[in-house]
């Protein structure tokens, strides 16, 4: 009986259909509406986007239509956390669309937006007022310690596509292992000067001579000898090396040696940290030089150790 | 502020292009990223099959009838040659000779939809790759599997439906390259390398890794080459001694045995050429003086007991023993001196190990050492040429390539400006015959610097104009933007075209007729052989009209 009641009710008043409710309880925060309702659940928006007369319905919370609307506005953590989990939820709706082998022109309007608007706040959450970064926030990604530095500016460097010679030059040594190209070996005899000899000499009552503890070989094997009038040769064996800088490091390796060095320092890993650094990255050194080859940020990417959704 | 709890967007096709070129930015990113780590991680796979999903929604929803015809050549072009399936721009080179309409068709594609917005030819790779999520939306579900397994930020010529094309091509060349690793081509011989690079670009790799034995000279050719490592060849000697101390232990001692005999120099020579964990000089040095010092030793004693004794032993050679033993006797003072232990006593020699060789040792590697000393300086390295310079010119071009933007905005902006006092600076007079447009130029572009619109002047006196226009060069194409200022008319115009000549004098007369935008551009259009045109009209600082031709 109140089966059949709620049916009637339902189309009369087009009450979200159970499925919805159910999405609502667990706080989804994209939710596809396959018919109109006109009960709108209570915190949440539905928006209906248009175009050229196809309509797509979807419910959203008012939170975050909000700060998709407003980027930058409110409150950075929740706006990050909120924004993420929308992207995902979108995503999730992409993989049936994908599998299936259907396109939907609105849909991509919600997942460039969340995708734009992660990333305004990403930079908000790095500066205090749009222009300074925040201190502390560096602290807490470790941004400021000379370690993790040298390997942000790594990761720039090789998005960039710099060669070893110009990492070499930057002092980038965490990036770089060094090859040698050749070596040569040759004994090398030379003079030494008056005041030198001084003090490897000793006259013998008749002759020069050496001092004991310079008779036998040095232990960088340089040996002397008595020349004429006392003047002394020294002759060791001198090694030259050409040693070439190679690249041997990359992007997701330095990464992944920022993550180990902050959990050494007991910093707490939030799932936003890696785009966090990454926007870190593009902000502080790669537009500087080329826009286009910022690092790509993915709000759905979540850390190993994070709850699955 | 409150938010109601229904609300309706309109969406309209500037909204899908805005989103399209958020898209493509982003698959970019994603392309560059993965071509810089050379390969591909599934995070990385999985976000760009969603933004090619995307994209190709986009370009579902923009698609007109001229757009769908010229998709219908790539569809076709697919079904005769699946191999195309794994295109990427980087072979473009290669797909260019063989494919030609195919590219074509794509350049024009790729145009058609990025419009003003159009930045170079390497987005086709992405156009791409969402038309073939498009093409399949009617294929059974095993089928768009096997195509979304391609839809990849790049494609390597050696993937599983052009391996055969690309390993053909490469036997053509006489290149035995069986060995990719991500887009790099691995070449394990001293070729040729002018060839190897020209044969590896064309064919759509990033890199090519090989040996050379002279790094030095290979560096001054091609300044961006890095070496990777030394090259240790797999040569007879060195499988043996692998096969040695893998296999048998006695012949691995027997070996290190003979070889301790040689000279220092050829002894550190079989250590660096083979590693040291085939060859040991140390040991071997050690082993050889210990075993022919003890038993030249012993069967001296041994001749002496038979003699003295008169026992009649059998004969043991003692001539040659007693060489053996001078040899090793001599030998000694050069290990105890060669190891700075001369006076500390020869029982610390054995824990500190030494390098030497022994007289008949020495003669008889001779000529191995002979061999060592002319080959001596010639180590051979592994090098990676990068190979983006021979696809797309050089670096400086391919990053200033890469970092130009739609201008259009910038010069509506200036279009739109009204500037009632320098107007009259723009028609030719006599008193202003060495000044026309030079205040109306400083006036127009006061506060209004673009950082990369690279900014250059045609004056013309007749129509009293000034034309400010930025050519970027994107490799095969030209894009031309420009604003021409007439006295309260300026027409803002984009074109993208092969020619790198503009004739700006035939432009600016077409423009200063009256006749109508549609008419202008046509004109323009095919004074111009433009691939895309877009023309805008300004009155008095009002958009008035504007007219897009796309060939």
């Amino acid at each position: 009986m109140n089966q059949e009641f709620l049916q009637r009710r339902r189309i009369l008043t087009r009450i979200p259909p159970e499925r919805v409710y159910e999405e609502v309880r667990r706080g989804n925060k994209f939710i596809v509406l396959e018919e109109d309702i006109d009960i709108v659940p209570e915190s949440y928006v539905l928006v209906d986007m248009k175009y050229k007369g196809d309509s797509f319905k979807t419910l959203v919370p008012q939170q975050l239509l909000f700060y998709l609307a407003n980027p930058g506005e409110g409150s950075i953590d929740d706006a990050l956390e909120n924004v993420a989990d929308f992207y995902n939820e979108v995503e999730d709706f992409e993989d049936g669309a994908i599998n299936e082998g259907s396109i939907n022109v609105q849909d991509i309007n919600w997942a460039t937006t969340s995708r734009s608007t992660y990333q305004v706040y990403l930079i908000n959450k790095l500066t205090k007022n749009g222009k300074d970064y925040d201190k502390s926030v560096l602290e807490d990604l470790c941004l400021n310690h000379e370690y993790v530095q040298q390997r942000t500016r790594g990761i720039a460097a090789l998005i960039l596509g710099k060669t070893a010679e110009e990492i070499k030059e930057a002092k980038l040594t965490a990036l770089l292992k060094h090859v040698t190209i050749s070596r040569t070996e040759k004994k090398v005899t030379e003079n030494l000067s008056k005041t030198e000899a001084e003090k490897v000499r000793c006259y013998a009552g008749s002759h020069w001579e050496l001092k004991p503890e310079y008779q036998t070989k040095g232990p960088e094997g340089e040996s002397y000898s008595i020349g004429p009038w006392g003047s002394v040769k020294k002759t060791y064996v001198k090694s030259e090396e050409i040693i070439e800088p190679v690249i041997n490091k990359q992007i997701t390796q330095l990464e992944d040696e920022i993550q180990r060095y902050r959990e050494g320092k007991s910093k707490k890993i939030n799932r936003h940290d890696r785009n966090l650094i990454r926007q870190y990255i593009n902000l502080c050194y790669i537009t500087k030089e080329n826009q286009h080859f910022q690092l790509d940020i993915n709000p759905s990417k979540i850390l190993e150790n994070d709850n699955p959704r | 502020m409150t938010i109601p709890g229904r609300l309706t967007v309109e969406l309209d096709e500037q909204d899908v292009q805005q989103d399209l070129h958020k898209i493509i930015s982003a698959m970019g990113l994603i392309r560059n990223e993965q071509l810089t780590k050379n390969g591909i991680c599934d995070e990385n796979k999985n976000e760009y099959l969603h933004l090619t999903y995307r994209l190709a929604s986009a370009i579902g929803g923009l698609a007109d009838i001229p757009l769908l015809e010229k998709t219908e050549g790539i569809f076709a072009a697919i079904d005769n040659n699946p191999a195309l399936l794994s295109y990427d721009y980087l072979q473009d080179a290669f797909w260019r000779n063989t494919e030609r309409e195919f590219t074509e068709s794509l350049d024009r594609i790729v145009i058609a939809l990025q419009k003003d917005y159009f930045t170079g030819l390497e987005d086709k790779h992405h156009v791409f790759n969402a038309l073939k999520f498009l093409g399949s939306t009617e294929e059974p579900f095993e089928t768009r599997m096997q195509i979304y397994d391609t839809i990849l930020p790049f494609n390597n010529p050696a993937s599983e439906h052009n391996r055969v094309l690309f390993t053909n091509e490469l036997k053509k060349n006489k290149i035995s390259a069986d060995v990719v690793d991500g887009l790099t081509l691995v070449v394990k011989e001293d070729k040729d390398l002018g060839k190897l690079i020209k044969t590896a670009a064309h064919l759509g790799f990033k890199d090519l890794k090989t040996i050379t034995d002279d790094y030095e000279i290979v560096k001054k050719q091609y300044p961006e080459t890095e070496v990777l490592e030394r090259f240790v060849p797999e040569t007879k000697l060195k499988r043996t001694s692998q096969k040695l101390s893998r296999l048998d232990a006695l012949k691995s001692i027997a070996l290190h045995y003979i070889m301790g005999n040689a000279s220092y120099f050829v002894q550190k020579n079989l250590e660096e050429r083979f590693g040291e964990e085939y060859f040991k000089p140390k040991s071997a040095t050690k082993l050889a003086f210990s075993v022919n010092l003890f038993s030249a030793t012993a069967n001296l004693l041994y001749t002496g007991l038979s003699y003295l004794g008169d026992l009649n032993l059998p004969c043991t050679y003692p001539k040659l023993a007693a060489v053996l033993f001078l040899s090793e006797v001599m030998r000694s003072p050069i290990l105890l001196e060669n190891n700075e232990m001369y006076n500390q006593g020869c029982f610390h020699m054995y824990n500190q190990g030494f390098i030497a060789g022994n007289m008949p040792g020495t003669i008889l590697f001779s000529p191995l050492s002979m061999y060592y000393h002319l080959s001596k300086n010639k180590h051979q390295h592994w090098i990676k040429v990068p190979l983006s310079s021979e696809q797309d010119g050089d670096k400086e071009k391919y990053l200033s390539r890469r970092a130009h933007t739609n201008f259009i905005p910038f010069l509506e902006d200036l279009a739109q400006k009204q500037l009632p006092k320098v107007e009259d600076n723009l028609r030719w007079a006599l008193e202003n015959h060495y000044t026309q447009g030079n205040y109306f130029t400083i006036e127009l572009f006061k506060k209004a610097e673009s950082n990369s619109f690279k900014r250059n002047e045609y004056r013309q006196r007749e129509s009293s104009s000034m034309t400010f226009y930025d050519i970027s060069d994107t490799g095969l194409y030209k894009k031309i933007a420009s604003l021409t200022c007439f006295p309260d008319q300026r027409y803002v115009l984009s074109v993208i075209n092969k020619d790198s000549k503009i004739d700006f004098d035939a432009l600016t007369r077409v423009l200063s007729t009256q006749k109508s935008v549609r008419e202008k551009s046509d004109e323009i259009s095919s004074l111009v052989n433009a691939e895309y045109l877009h023309l805008i009209k300004f009155e008095h600082g009002e958009k008035t009209d504007e007219h897009m031709l796309l060939r």
